[in-house]
């Protein structure tokens, strides 16, 4: 369901990613690891195919980076939930229309998107704060905020770009636990993270990438 | 799609970046209102020299061996030229009544017989009313037989025609650079609110909204601007026109319909910049 082939980037002149091979199959968790700048958040970008490969190619579900019209990229993007370090939420909004915005630009109508929003938010135990900006919610809930964006369209896979990475320890756990449910739900993870602890506490298929290549 | 979410959203760009959405409006509706008092000039002038040019008539001097018979066939064939209105045909006799009507003496009482030529007063259709028509009309006038000289104001003509020509010149030229300067404010103001606001793009391509979504309030900015400074503009010429009535000129002719073309330039104006921006700057995020 997520196929790479030899792929190979250039960005700038520099190359990034060297003959990446791998494949994620349905309902899979696995993470993505390796040191800085290695290439891990590149390799999410190709998945939502903000990145192109120079060479090879990149599957996902029916889609393939060689045939992808520019126009079918938002449609594919709509099957896929991207959360980051940086959570990414909207500050002039509050915590329901920062969800629901993941709704509203893909033309949902409003009953839907109020009945979607809420069951996602229970999800993330935010269903109290629909109405707090997100400016006086913790790192932990602010995170969760764009876990509920993420799988509001109920996406086949969550791409989380080090979703730890700005959280403590025990805020951490939360939300990895949250993703554990979410992937026990039938929806696959992709997660690039550093973090030594959260590899061996989660014992999942390790994808490692080191200086734009993979290691076997 | 959502309609609201789009107008809600094209509203907020308003107030991302209000210092350079008001000098936009504010350039929007300074170009407008020149538009506008350039019509309001353009539709009283133009009344004046209608008014002028109505009046105006050749007159055409037989030779004076032509007799009445002549004369009556070259109305004839002057009335057939397609520039013409209208032929009015003016006997010796008549002549000299025009003539004692106008000096208040018979023509009789001063020279004792009639010199005065046969003639013929010829009106001109609306369309032929010009200095360059008329010089070619007489031109051909005067290759015909019978026809001795054609008389008609050819200086004041001329000098009509080339004034206007300047002051249409003057003034397109000066709407243009007008309008030039509102394009790069609007680019400019749709520029800032773009990169104001790059967090939300970022996150509407990452859930995957569609590009024509996207653009779209960034499009409705620039309409919003364009009607919001031109619609100023068409209450600003009104109430300009209404002062010159009641204080300067009653005898003012209102621009009526065509002052709506302002609100369709500043929705032209409005759309084409935001569209151009958007294609530009869109990309860089
Ligand atoms: N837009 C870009 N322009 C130039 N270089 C880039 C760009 N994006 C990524 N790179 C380079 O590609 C390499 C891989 O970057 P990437 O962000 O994928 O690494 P990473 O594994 O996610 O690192 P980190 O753990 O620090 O997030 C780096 O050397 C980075 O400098
Ligand atoms: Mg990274």
């Amino acid at each position: 369901m997520i196929e790479f082939y030899n792929v190979s980037t250039r960005i700038r002149e520099q190359m990034i990613l060297k003959d990446v091979t791998f494949r994620l199959v349905k309902g899979e968790f696995a993470f993505l690891t390796g040191p800085s700048g290695a290439g891990k958040s590149t390799i999410l970008r190709h998945i939502y195919m903000d990145v192109m490969p120079d060479q090879g190619m990149v599957i996902v579900e029916n889609y393939n980076s060689a045939k992808i019209k520019e126009k079918e990229i938002p449609m594919l993007r709509r099957k896929i939930g991207v959360v980051f370090q940086d959570f990414k939420l909207l500050p002039d909004r509050n915590v329901f229309d920062n969800v629901a915005f993941a709704l509203r630009v893909t033309g949902v109508k409003g009953r839907e998107i109020r009945r979607r929003v809420m069951r996602v938010l229970a999800e993330v135990n935010l269903g109290h704060k629909r109405n707090q900006y997100p400016a006086s919610l913790s790192g932990g809930e602010q995170q969760r905020v764009a876990i509920a964006r993420a799988i509001v369209n109920n996406p086949f896979i969550i791409l989380a770009d080090e979703p730890t990475g700005n959280l403590d320890a025990a805020t951490s756990l939360e939300i990895m636990q949250i993703l554990e449910k979410i992937n026990r739900q039938g929806t696959a993870i992709l997660m690039a993270t550093h973090s030594q602890e959260i590899l061996e506490t989660f014992g999942h298929r390790r994808i490692i990438v080191r200086d734009g290549a993979l290691r076997p | 799609m959502s309609f609201w979410f789009t107008i809600r959203e094209g509203f907020k760009g308003f107030r991302r970046a209000r210092l350079s959405t008001s000098l936009t409006i504010i350039s929007i509706f300074f170009s407008h209102l020149m538009i506008g008092l350039f019509l309001l000039a353009t539709v009283n002038f133009s009344r004046w020299v209608d008014t002028f040019k109505n009046r105006v008539e050749l007159e055409v001097f037989l030779e004076p061996g032509a007799d009445d018979n002549d004369a009556q066939v070259l109305a004839r064939q002057v009335r057939a030229m397609p520039e013409v209105e209208q032929v009015r045909y003016i006997s010796k006799k008549q002549a000299a009544e025009r003539f004692e009507k106008e000096f208040g003496r018979s023509v009789y009482d001063v020279l004792q017989s009639n010199p005065l030529p046969t003639s013929l007063i010829v009106h001109l259709k609306p369309a032929y009313r010009n200095a360059l028509s008329i010089d070619r009309l007489v031109r051909q006038l005067n290759k015909m037989e019978d026809v001795d000289e054609v008389v008609y104001p050819q200086r004041v003509i001329a000098l009509i025609d080339r004034y206007l020509n300047v002051v249409y010149i003057g003034g397109v030229t000066v709407l243009l650079l007008l309008l030039i300067i509102t394009f790069v404010l609007i680019y400019n103001t749709i520029r800032l609110t773009i990169y104001a606001r790059r967090d939300i793009i970022e996150v509407m391509k990452l859930v995957g909204a569609t590009k024509r979504f996207i653009k779209r309030p960034f499009l409705i900015e620039g309409l919003l601007q364009g009607a919001i400074g031109s619609v100023l503009a068409i209450g600003a010429v009104w109430g300009v026109s209404l002062l010159i009535r009641d204080h300067l000129y009653s005898g003012l002719l209102p621009v009526g319909t065509p002052i709506w073309s302002l609100l369709v330039s500043g929705l032209l104006i409005g759309y084409i910049s935001a569209r151009f921006s958007v294609a530009k700057h869109l990309k860089e995020i």
